[in-house]
């Protein structure tokens, strides 16, 4: 098991070094660099001068191994939107995020495990009426949705904050408890969004595989050696159903990801999605590849994680 | 509902059987139709802007069902040459990932040891990309994009997950009596792959393929909102969602038509490839119980 995960960690630094390989042509091999953005009020002397100062004016080969031996050194370049480097825009928003997709990864996960099973184990009215409202979500614009619930919460019922992470005037004055409320208060709408349009995926997994263990053998000798039919369902049947729930989550992260980015949109949430969908539009170059690589690195930490929580659930790959 | 379904009879009559695909059959029907004849149809058209001043925002009326946009164009027009994008992109989006990664997995599968490791591995490696991320610095930093650039960036980092599903089925499929009997024959290699295994995996592409043509639209549509989509005036469900998020406070309707364009289409697909997977491959449905 321990070999088994140094070799997983090898690799995965193997693939963070091709997905920034990968990121960085892409990004470079665009029409313009950072400064067309600005070009109407650049001279094109000044331009000229620009990029010769951030190594634009060279072959792309040689940009990309200054770049390699940039982020060796943890240099991942300069933000010409945030006027920053990209490794203090990145430490900034990258908590955010995680608190954000976290929370509401566990909750999505909690409920979506908990449906699914109720739906496999009862069936019937419940199953079909649940399947049905769970289509509906699953069918449900990320942002579409996000947006409703922005709207419902923030504009007609004002029960909510409706954008950033805390109070931007007033956090600054709270008391210790003021402030943590004011938190909790800005996460309420982000987290619930994210977790109802992604936990109808969660579920529908759920009551497959539920419904792909509940006719075993197994189940069947426990059920006529008298175990009740909560401690079947429960007990029996999900530790048996959980494994490939984990192999979901470890493939449903990179588009939980692209998830958060939307909400991140929606709520103003000024985490990685944010960061990304404004270094886009800035043409900031070295943002955009970053963005693109820590993403790739949390969903690859993220597998590492998956990769444990199996073998800690199922002995047979412990060996 | 489902258990009672007899197992029995064509696979179309199956489906048929089952209310929940007639219903999602008839809805994709009449929207690739409204896309079809549609827009010359209709008597505005998508770009045309009738009277910018009196006709701004002016809600839905007989004259407009589905009222009109910022630039007074006509949204029920809007919305019907935008299923011809959106559905569009859709179609030649998925077509191209299910081609790509059925070859990618049959090979990867077939051929089996050091090949399909590393085959597998660069896999890996792109599924750790966050899809919206790259999709949306490329759509962006790109831009201007016509409908099939789009449609093509999004195929092309589409294909990871049908690759899997093949090459799994194909692994379990290499030494199945009738495939060996195929080679001792002599059946060439294209030959096996083609006649024999590719029909025998076809069912859980196909389940793939449906769910896939809702995900995309919904990816596209979200591309779309964060500005990153088709460029105008050609504008698919997404981007004319986009275009009324200015006016959203006073105007419902610019962002109810698009949006609700986009459930039902979505809707429907997702229903269909439910009803499919129940019918062609009844692992993990109700009615195995």
């Amino acid at each position: 098991m321990y070999r088994r995960l140094v070799a997983r960690l090898g690799q995965s630094i193997v693939v963070a070094f091709i997905v920034a390989t990968i990121a960085f042509f892409v990004v470079r091999d665009a029409p313009g660099d950072p400064f067309s953005y600005e070009a109407r009020s650049l001279s094109p002397g000044v331009r000229e001068q620009l990029r010769k100062q951030f190594g634009y004016d060279q072959p792309v080969l040689i940009q990309y191994l200054r770049y390699l031996s940039n982020v060796a050194r943890g240099n991942f370049g300069w933000s010409f939107t945030k006027g920053t480097f990209v490794s203090a825009a990145l430490a900034e928003a990258i908590p955010r995020t995680l608190l954000l997709a976290s929370v509401a990864l566990a909750l999505s996960f909690a409920i979506g495990v908990a449906l699914g099973v109720m739906q496999a184990a009862r069936g019937g009215w419940f199953d079909r009426v649940s399947s049905g409202i769970l289509l509906f979500f699953y069918s449900l614009p990320d942002f579409w949705g996000a947006l409703m619930i922005l709207t419902v919460f923030t504009s007609w019922w004002q029960l909510f904050p409706a954008g950033n992470i805390v109070d931007p005037t007033l956090h600054e004055y709270m008391p210790p408890w003021g402030a943590f409320v004011d938190r909790v208060k800005h996460l309420v709408l982000p987290v619930a969004s994210l977790t109802i349009l992604s936990l109808a995926g969660v579920a529908r997994y759920q009551r497959a595989a539920m419904l792909e263990v509940l006719p075993s053998e197994f189940i069947r000798a426990a059920r006529a050696k008298g175990v009740s039919e909560r401690a079947l369902v429960w007990r029996h049947a999900l530790r048996n159903a959980a494994t490939p729930m984990v192999t979901i989550l470890g493939l449903m992260l990179p588009a939980f990801l692209g998830g958060t980015v939307f909400i991140e949109k929606v709520f103003s949430w000024p985490g990685l999605g944010s960061l990304a969908t404004g270094a886009v539009e800035g043409r900031d170059y070295d943002l955009v590849t970053a963005t693109i690589v820590v993403g790739a690195v949390i969903v690859l930490i993220g597998n590492l994680l998956a990769d444990l929580l199996h073998a800690a659930i199922d002995p047979r790959v412990r060996e | 509902m489902t258990g009672r379904v007899p197992r029995s009879g064509s696979l179309a009559s199956r489906l048929l059987r089952r209310p929940a695909a007639r219903w999602s059959l008839v809805v994709i029907a009449l929207l690739v139709l409204a896309a079809v004849v549609g827009p010359p149809l209709w008597k505005y058209s998508p770009t045309e802007q009738p009277n910018i001043v009196g006709l701004k925002n002016a809600p839905p009326s007989h004259a407009h069902p589905f009222g009109t946009d910022a630039v007074s164009r006509d949204l029920l027009s809007r919305v019907l040459s935008g299923a011809r994008i959106s559905l569009g992109i859709s179609a030649l989006a998925v077509a191209l990932a299910v081609t790509v990664g059925t070859a990618y997995g049959l090979v990867a599968g077939y051929v089996g040891g050091r090949l399909d490791t590393s085959m597998m591995r660069i896999l890996d490696a792109f599924l750790s990309i966050p899809r919206v991320l790259l999709l949306i610095a490329l759509a962006t930093l790109w831009k201007p994009m016509p409908f099939w650039e789009v449609a093509i960036l999004i195929g092309a980092t589409g294909w990871l997950g049908v690759s899997r599903l093949v090459r799994a089925e194909t692994l379990a499929m290499r030494h199945a009596t009738f495939v060996e009997a195929a080679q001792a024959l002599g059946a060439s290699t294209p030959r096996t792959l083609w006649r024999h295994i590719l029909p025998n995996i076809a069912a859980p592409v196909i389940v793939f393929a449906t769910l896939a043509v809702g995900n995309v639209i919904l990816l596209e549509s979200g591309l779309s909102y964060l500005g990153a989509g088709t460029s105008p005036p050609t504008a698919s469900w997404g981007a004319i969602f986009y275009d009324g998020m200015d006016s959203s406070s006073s105007a419902w309707w610019v962002l109810l038509f698009p949006g609700m364009a986009i459930l039902v289409t979505v809707l429907a697909f997702n229903t269909l490839g439910d009803a499919l997977r129940d019918v062609l491959d009844p692992r993990g449905s109700p009615t195995t119980r």
